[in-house]
C-alpha cells in the first residue's frame, strides 16, 4: 500500500469542487497527481498525517486548453506540460514558456504534470513559478462564491497560498518583449535546478525597459531582483552596463546560501539570462 | 464499482480511492508485466499509456483512469505476435535484465505512434524518464529508430525472430 | 517425433553472431518472472528489524506485543536461530566471517537485522515491527575510517585498530629504485561510495516444507549456489535440503552475491508460520541504505620513473571503508591492488591495503570490485607521471604495459594479452595525436576541449572464496533433437544463458535454436560459483563446450558403429553428422538423434561438463598468485568538454578498445561496455552515497542521481579479439573491465582540457570552479 486510505472525489465542475474543497476536512486537490501522490506516499512513509479527501479536478470540463485573447494569451489550470511543449500559440507568442516546458521533469512527468499544479503545489523548485512572474502573469482563482484575480509576484510574496481552486493563468502579451531563462543544474542531467534564473525586458531604442529579474533559489519561492531592475532599466542594452549592474548590486542578495558553488552561480545564470536577451 | 478499460478489455472493480494504477494492475489483475523500481516517479519503470501517452502508473490514482484507455506492456503483443517495438527491441539487443524493458518499450511504443520518424533528440528525450541500469541506453535508442522504421514499412508489423 | 522450428537453420554456427537474447521474448512482452512477480497461494509478507543505533549493546528484545497482534504470523529474533556467523570469503579467510543472519548481542550499523515479522499484509508487518521493543546500550560509534584506525577508536568487531583485512604486497626493493628514478611524484586520490541501483530490488520468497525439513527459497540473485551454501550453514542443513531458485533478476553489479539475513528471515520464518511461504521485498530506500554499497577508497600513490619514460617503482596505500561486516572485503582489496601487475611491468612495488570496519552500511563487492577506485587513482597518477616528464600520456603507457606470455612479478601468466592493440586503436579511431595537448577550444571560448586516456586489465574468475572455482554444464538432447542446457551460472541480465546457449549449440553443431537453457536452481542444475568477476564466458562457457563436446562424442559413437566408420573420422557439421575424409553428410543430425533413441541403441544423450581453471589463490602474505585462468586488456579514451564558467563537464564521446578473446555475442559485448561506461559516467559525475552518523542521506533516485538517456554520449566500441587459447572458442570475460578507467580517462581528459587535476571523486562543477579558481591564483 503506497498510500493511507483516503476518500476520491471526481466533481464535474468548478463550484462543485469548490464547494467540496470548503466542505471536508483534510482535502487536497489533485490535478496531473506529480507533485501531490508523491507527496503523500511520502507523509505517509514518515508517519505524518494525510490528507482524508482528495478532489480530483480530472473531470471538470473546460479546465484545460491554450488560446489567446485580447492581448493576452490564457492557459488553463489543467493544461500539461506537454500541451505547452506542443502548442503552436505558445510556440509563437512565448518561447521561453516552451523552453521551460521542455526542461521539466521526465517524458512521462511533462505528460501528466500541468502548469496549475506546477504554479500553486507550494513546492519551492517548480519551475513555472519564476517565469510567471518574470511575464507578468495573472492567477485566476475560483472559490465558491467568486472569482479572485491575484498577480503571479503577489501569490509567490503570499507564499503561494491559494485562495480556492486555479481556475487558469493569463500572460499579457508584450511587443517587443524579450525573455530568457537560465536553469543551473546540480549535475550534468536532468535533474531539478540548483538554481534559475528568468529576465524579462523590453528593449526600446537599445535601451533596458521594464525589466523583470526572478530567481528561484530552489529553497525559496522566486524573487525579484528589484534593485537589479532599476539598475538596468532606462540603461543601453549592453554587456558592460549588465556587469556595472552586477557589480552595483548589494553583494548579500547573492549570499543566500552557503554553498559557493551556488553563490558563484547565482550571478553566472542571472548575467547569462541577460545576456541572452540583448 | 469502478470501470476501468485496460488493453481494450472492460473491468469492474471495487476499488478503493487510495489504490494507485499500479497496485491494482500488479496486485489485482496479476498484470506484473508492469515493474517499479522505486515507487516514487523516478525510474520509469511503472510506465503504461493512458489514452496514447506515456504516464507513471505509481502516481495515478486508479480511480481517477476511469474512462480512459489504459495500454500495459500485455497489451502489446498477441499470442508469438510482438509489437514492432518489442520486436526492434529483441532485435537490436536492447534488453539486458529486462526489468526497466515493459516501461522502456511503453515510453517508446507512446513516441512513435505519434511520430514514426523521432530525431534522436526526440527519443533520447521520450526516455528520459525510464532508467536503464544495465545497457547504457545507446543500444535502446538504437532500437526505437529501428521500430519506426518498422512501424512505417508495415503497419501490422509483425515478424518472428526466435 | 521430428524436432521442428522454422527457424532452425536460421542460427547455425551462433558464436560470433548477434543473436537475439535466448530469454527476450519473456523480456520485451513482461511475462518473464522475476521474484518481485512471485505471488505464492498464502503467501506471507515479511519485513526486516532492523538496528536504529549505529553501534550498541542489545540489551532486551521484546516481541510479545507483536505476536499477540492479529495477522502476525511469525516473529522471529536471534533466539530463534542457532547464531551461526557467515562470510563471503570464508575458505581463505575465516577471520572475516563476522557476520550473523540476525544479530544477537551487539548492532554495528543503522540498520542491522536484528530481527524479522511475517504478517498477512504490509501494513500489519509493519506495525508488528514498530511494536517490538528493544533496549540498546549504545556504544560510541566511529563513521570516519581514518577516525576507526586511530588507536582507541572504538572497537566494531575484534579487529586491531578495525582493520579487518590487511594485505601488504611487496616485491623487489621500491625505496631504491625510486631513489635512482629521475622523477618521483606522490599523490592521493578518493574514490567515493556509491550503490549498485539495480532495477530490481533485493526480493525472496521462502518456504519451509515441513513433512521433509527442506526449504525453497526464491531469489533475486547473482549466485544461488553460494546463497544456498549460507543458508546450510547457518541453517545447518545439508546442502540438498536447500533449493535455491533464480528467476530473471532485474540486475545485480555485485550486488546480489552474497545471501542477506533477508533469504534467512525469510525460509526461519516460513517455517515459524508453519510452512507458509513468506516474500520479502526490498524498498528502494532499503536497497540503498541496508543491502551493499562501494567502498570508499582513500588511494595513496608515489612512483618513480627514468626520462625515458620506465616505470621502476610503485608504493602506496590502500584504505577501504568497508562498513560494519566484511563481505567481500578481502576480494576487493586484492582487486584494489593487484590489477596493477595485469597492466604494468612492473618489478619494485609496495603496497599496504586495510580494509576498516566503520558503523555505517556494509561495504561488498559491486561491479570491478575495487578495480573502479583503483582504477582511477592508479590511471589518473599514471597521466601525472607522463605529464611529469613531459612524455605523452599513450607513449608512457606504450612503454610499461604488459604483454602477451609474460609472468608478472607476483606470478599471474598473462598468456593472450591485447593491451597494446587496444591503446593503439582507440588512440587511432578517437584521433588522439591531432587532439591531445592542444588547448582546444569548443563553438565559444569559455568551452575548452580534452582528451583523456585510460587503461585497466580485468580477471575472469577468482579463486578467492574456495577451494575450487568450478562450473559444471549438462547438455541433454531429447528424443526430437532439441536440446536443454543446463547450466549453473546465473543470468541477471547480462546473457550468460544467449552466450552459453551459443557456445553449446556450435560445439554441437546445431542451430542455436535448439537450444533451451535452464539455469541456477541449485536443485537441478550443476554447480556454479556465481556471476561474479566477468567469470562466466570464461568459466561456465569452457563448462558447456566440455558438455556439448562430450554430448556430441555419444551421438557420433553411435552413428560410428551403425555406419562402421570409425569415430574419430566423423563430425557434426551444420546440423548433419559428416565424414571428415570426404566431407560427406551420412545422416542428418536429427536422424542421428533417432537413431540413438532407436530401440537397438536406447541411449540416451547427457553430455556433462565441469570446468576448474588452472589458477592459484592469492596468497595474502606476499600478494603472489596466478587468480585467473586468463586476463582480459582494454584502453578507453573520454573527449570532453569543460564551461569554464559553469565547471559542468560534457563528454564528447567515448572510445573503448577491448581485448575480449573472442566475441561470443558481439550486441552482447557492446551492450555490456556501453552500459558500463554509463555507470562509469555516473560514478564519476554524480553518483556519490553520502552518510550523516551513518545513515544514508541520500537514499533515493531523486537524491542519488542515474545516468538517463540525455547526456550519454555516443561510444565507440573496438573489439580486439586475441583468441585466447584456454577460453571456449577463444574468449575472454568483460563484464567489469570496461568501468574500471572510465573515472580516470575523464578526469584525465578535463586535465587536458583546462590544467586542472581532480583528485576526489565526483567530479563536481563546483570542485571544476574551485580548481580553476585555484589555478589562477597560483599563475597570475
Amino acid at each position: 500500500m503506497l498510500l493511507n486510505p483516503l476518500t476520491h472525489h471526481s466533481p464535474v465542475t468548478l463550484p462543485e469542487a469548490c464547494r467540496i474543497k470548503v466542505s471536508l476536512e483534510r482535502s487536497e486537490i489533485l490535478a496531473g497527481g506529480t507533485f501531490l501522490i508523491n507527496r503523500l506516499k511520502l507523509l505517509k512513509k514518515k508517519g505524518l498525517q494525510t490528507p482524508l479527501n482528495i478532489i480530483s479536478l480530472k473531470k471538470v470540463a473546460g479546465l484545460s486548453g491554450i488560446y489567446a485573447k485580447e492581448g493576452v494569451v490564457i492557459i488553463k489550470a489543467l493544461t500539461t506540460i506537454r500541451q505547452i511543449l506542443d502548442s503552436k500559440l505558445i510556440a509563437l507568442h512565448l518561447p521561453v514558456l516552451k523552453d521551460i516546458s521542455s526542461k521539466i521533469g521526465t517524458s512521462q512527468i511533462r505528460n501528466m504534470a500541468t502548469v496549475g499544479g506546477n504554479l500553486t503545489c507550494r513546492y519551492p523548485w517548480t519551475e513555472m513559478p519564476a517565469v510567471m512572474i518574470a511575464l507578468g502573469a495573472k492567477l485566476h482563482f475560483s472559490t465558491e462564491r467568486q472569482e479572485q484575480l491575484v498577480s503571479a509576484e503577489d501569490f509567490f510574496k503570499n507564499e503561494a497560498r491559494s485562495p480556492g481552486i486555479l481556475e487558469s493563468v493569463s500572460i499579457p502579451l508584450v511587443s517587443n518583449q524579450r525573455a530568457s531563462y537560465v536553469r543551473c543544474k546540480k549535475t550534468l542531467h536532468l535533474d531539478i535546478p540548483l538554481l534559475a534564473a528568468c529576465v524579462t525586458a523590453e528593449i526600446k531604442a537599445g535601451r533596458f525597459q521594464n525589466t523583470r529579474v526572478t530567481i528561484n533559489r530552489g529553497t525559496a519561492f522566486p524573487v525579484c531582483l528589484e534593485e537589479m531592475e532599476s539598475l538596468l532599466n532606462g540603461q543601453p542594452a549592453q554587456h558592460r552596463v549588465i556587469e556595472h549592474a552586477l557589480a552595483q548590486m548589494n553583494p548579500k542578495t547573492f549570499d543566500a546560501s552557503t554553498d559557493d558553488y551556488k553563490i558563484h552561480m547565482y550571478k553566472v545564470s542571472v548575467r547569462q539570462a541577460l545576456t541572452d536577451i540583448i | 464499482m469502478t470501470r476501468l478499460t485496460i488493453n481494450n478489455q472492460n473491468y469492474e472493480l471495487p476499488l478503493k480511492g487510495h489504490e494507485t494504477l499500479l497496485e491494482v494492475l500488479r496486485d489485482h489483475l496479476g498484470l506484473t508485466g508492469t515493474k517499479t523500481a522505486c515507487e516514487e516517479a523516478e525510474c520509469g519503470a511503472c510506465t503504461v499509456m493512458i489514452n496514447g501517452q506515456a504516464v507513471l502508473s505509481c502516481i495515478v490514482l486508479a480511480c481517477d483512469a476511469e474512462g480512459d484507455q489504459i495500454l500495459t506492456i500485455e497489451g502489446l503483443s498477441s499470442g508469438e505476435k510482438l509489437d514492432p517495438v518489442q520486436e526492434a527491441f529483441l532485435e537490436k539487443g536492447a534488453v539486458q535484465c529486462g526489468f526497466c524493458t515493459p516501461g522502456m518499450i511503453m515510453s517508446a511504443k507512446a513516441l512513435l505512434d505519434n511520430n514514426p520518424a523521432p530525431t534522436d533528440e526526440e527519443i533520447k528525450n521520450a526516455i528520459d524518464g525510464n532508467i536503464c541500469r544495465c545497457a547504457g541506453y545507446l543500444k535502446i535508442q538504437e532500437a526505437i529508430r529501428y521500430a519506426g522504421e518498422l512501424m512505417q514499412e508495415k503497419p501490422q508489423g509483425h515478424k518472428d525472430i526466435l | 517425433m521430428k524436432y521442428e522450428n522454422k527457424n532452425l537453420k536460421q542460427f547455425l554456427n551462433p558464436v560470433g553472431k548477434s543473436v537475439p537474447r535466448i530469454d527476450g521474448r519473456g523480456l520485451v512482452t513482461g511475462q518473464a518472472k522475476f521474484v518481485f512477480d512471485l505471488k505464492l497461494s498464502n503467501m506471507l509478507v515479511g519485513k526486516m528489524l532492523r538496528s536504529t543505533e549505529p553501534h550498541a549493546r542489545i540489551v532486551r528484545i521484546d516481541t510479545s506485543k507483536a505476536q499477540a497482534l492479529p495477522g502476525v504470523a511469525a516473529v522471529i529474533t536471534a533466539k530463534d536461530t542457532l547464531n551461526i556467523k557467515f562470510g563471503s570469503n570464508e575458505f581463505f579467510f575465516p577471520h572475516t566471517v563476522d557476520q550473523m543472519a540476525l544479530e544477537a548481542d551487539k548492532v554495528r550499523y543503522i540498520g542491522d537485522e536484528i530481527g524479522a515479522v511475517a504478517a498477512l499484509d504490509e501494513e500489519t508487518a509493519e506495525q508488528a515491527l514498530k511494536l517490538i521493543e528493544v533496549q540498546y546500550e549504545p556504544l560510541p560509534a566511529v563513521f570516519d575510517m581514518q577516525e576507526a584506525m586511530k588507536p582507541g577508536a572504538p572497537l566494531i568487531h575484534q579487529a586491531m585498530n578495525n582493520i579487518g583485512v590487511l594485505l601488504p604486497v611487496n616485491f623487489g626493493n621500491p625505496d631504491r629504485a625510486l631513489k635512482e628514478a629521475d622523477y618521483v611524484r606522490e599523490d592521493i586520490f578518493y574514490a567515493s561510495s556509491a550503490a549498485h541501483c539495480c532495477m530490481e530490488t533485493h526480493n525472496c520468497v521462502g518456504q519451509w516444507e515441513e513433512s521433509s525439513n527442506k526449504i525453497t527459497l526464491w531469489t533475486s540473485t547473482q549466485a544461488p549456489f553460494k546463497v544456498r551454501e549460507a543458508l546450510a550453514k547457518t541453517l545447518q542443513l545439508n546442502l540438498n535440503d536447500v533449493r535455491v531458485i533464480k528467476l530473471a533478476v532485474g540486475g545485480g553489479f555485485g550486488g546480489k552475491l552474497e545471501m542477506l539475513p533477508m533469504d534467512f528471515a525469510a525460509c526461519l520464518l516460513s517455517k515459524k508460520a508453519g510452512g507458509r511461504p513468506v516474500k520479502i521485498c526490498y524498498s528502494r530506500e532499503e536497497e540503498f541504505s541496508f543491502s551493499r554499497r562501494k567502498h570508499a577508497m582513500i588511494y595513496k600513490l608515489k612512483s618513480g620513473v627514468k626520462k625515458d619514460g620506465t616505470l621502476v617503482a610503485m608504493t602506496g596505500e590502500v584504505i577501504a571503508d568497508g562498513g560494519a561486516y566484511c563481505s567481500y572485503g578481502p576480494t576487493v582489496l586484492a582487486a584494489a591492488i593487484m590489477r596493477i601487475f595485469m597492466v604494468y611491468k612492473i618489478e619494485h612495488f609496495r603496497m599496504t591495503g586495510y580494509r576498516i570496519y566503520t558503523n555505517t552500511p556494509v561495504s561488498g563487492a559491486i561491479r570491478g570490485f575495487g578495480g573502479v577506485q583503483s582504477g582511477f587513482a592508479v590511471e589518473s597518477h599514471m597521466d601525472l607521471l607522463a605529464r611529469g616528464i613531459g612524455m605523452d600520456p599513450v607513449e608512457f603507457r606504450l612503454k610499461n604495459i604488459t604483454s602477451p606470455n609474460m609472468t608478472t612479478v607476483n606470478k599471474m601468466f598473462l598468456l593472450t594479452n591485447g593491451l597494446r592493440d587496444c591503446i593503439l586503436k582507440s588512440t587511432e579511431a578517437a584521433g588522439w595525436k591531432k587532439k591531445f595537448g592542444q588547448n582546444r577550444e569548443g563553438p565559444v571560448p569559455h568551452l575548452k576541449r580534452g582528451i583523456g586516456i585510460g587503461i585497466a586489465a580485468d580477471v575472469m574468475g577468482s579463486k578467492m572464496y574456495k577451494s575450487h572455482e568450478s562450473a559444471g554444464s549438462i547438455v541433454k538432447i531429447e528424443e526430437d533433437g532439441s536440446v536443454y542446457l543446463f547450466t549453473g551460472a546465473a543470468d541477471t541480465g547480462q546473457g550468460s544463458n544467449t552466450a552459453l546457449s551459443q557456445i553449446a549449440a556450435q560445439a554441437l553443431g546445431v542451430s542455436y535454436g535448439r537450444i533451451t537453457c535452464k539455469a541456477a536452481d541449485t536443485e537441478i542444475t550443476p554447480f556454479d560459483t556465481g556471476s561474479f568477476a566477468s567469470r562466466v564466458t570464461f568459466i561456465s562457457g569452457n563448462a558447456t563446450l566440455l558438455a556439448a563436446k562430450d554430448a556430441k562424442q555419444q551421438i557420433l559413437d553411435v552413428v560410428a558403429r551403425e555406419h562402421n566408420i570409425p569415430v574419430g573420422n566423423l563430425d557434426i557439421i551444420a546440423e548433419e553428422i559428416v565424414n571428415l575424409n570426404d566431407q560427406r553428410a551420412i545422416i542428418s543430425f536429427d536422424k542421428a538423434i533417432e537413431l540413438c533413441y532407436s530401440f537397438n541403441y536406447g541411449r540416451q544423450i547427457i553430455g556433462r561438463g565441469s570446468y576448474n581453471p588452472k589458477t592459484t589463490p592469492v596468497d595474502f602474505r606476499t600478494g603472489e598468485g596466478n587468480v585467473s585462468g586468463s586476463y582480459g586488456f582494454e584502453a578507453q579514451i573520454a573527449e570532453v568538454e569543460v564551461d569554464t564558467k559553469t565547471g559542468e563537464v560534457r563528454i564528447l564521446k567515448m572510445w573503448d578498445a577491448h581485448d575480449v578473446g573472442k566475441a561470443i555475442n558481439p550486441s552482447s559485448v557492446e551492450a555490456q561496455i556501453e552500459g558500463s561506461l554509463a555507470m562509469g559516467i555516473g560514478y564519476t559525475f554524480y553518483e556519490d552515497l553520502q552518510f550523516k552518523n551513518g545513515r544514508v542521506v541520500n537514499g533515493n533516485f531523486a537524491n542519488y542521481r542515474l545516468p538517463r538517456s540525455v547526456g550519454t554520449p555516443p561510444i565507440e566500441t573496438i573489439m580486439i579479439e586475441t583468441n585466447d587459447p584456454e577460453g571456449p572458442f577463444g574468449a575472454k570475460g568483460m563484464g567489469e573491465a570496461s568501468l574500471l578507467p572510465t573515472s580516470a580517462a575523464i578526469a584525465n581528459a578535463v586535465h587536458d582540457a583546462i590544467g586542472v587535476r581532480i583528485r576526489d571523486l565526483p567530479i563536481t562543477p563546483a570542485k571544476i570552479l574551485q580548481a580553476l579558481n585555484e589555478k589562477e591564483v597560483k599563475t597570475p
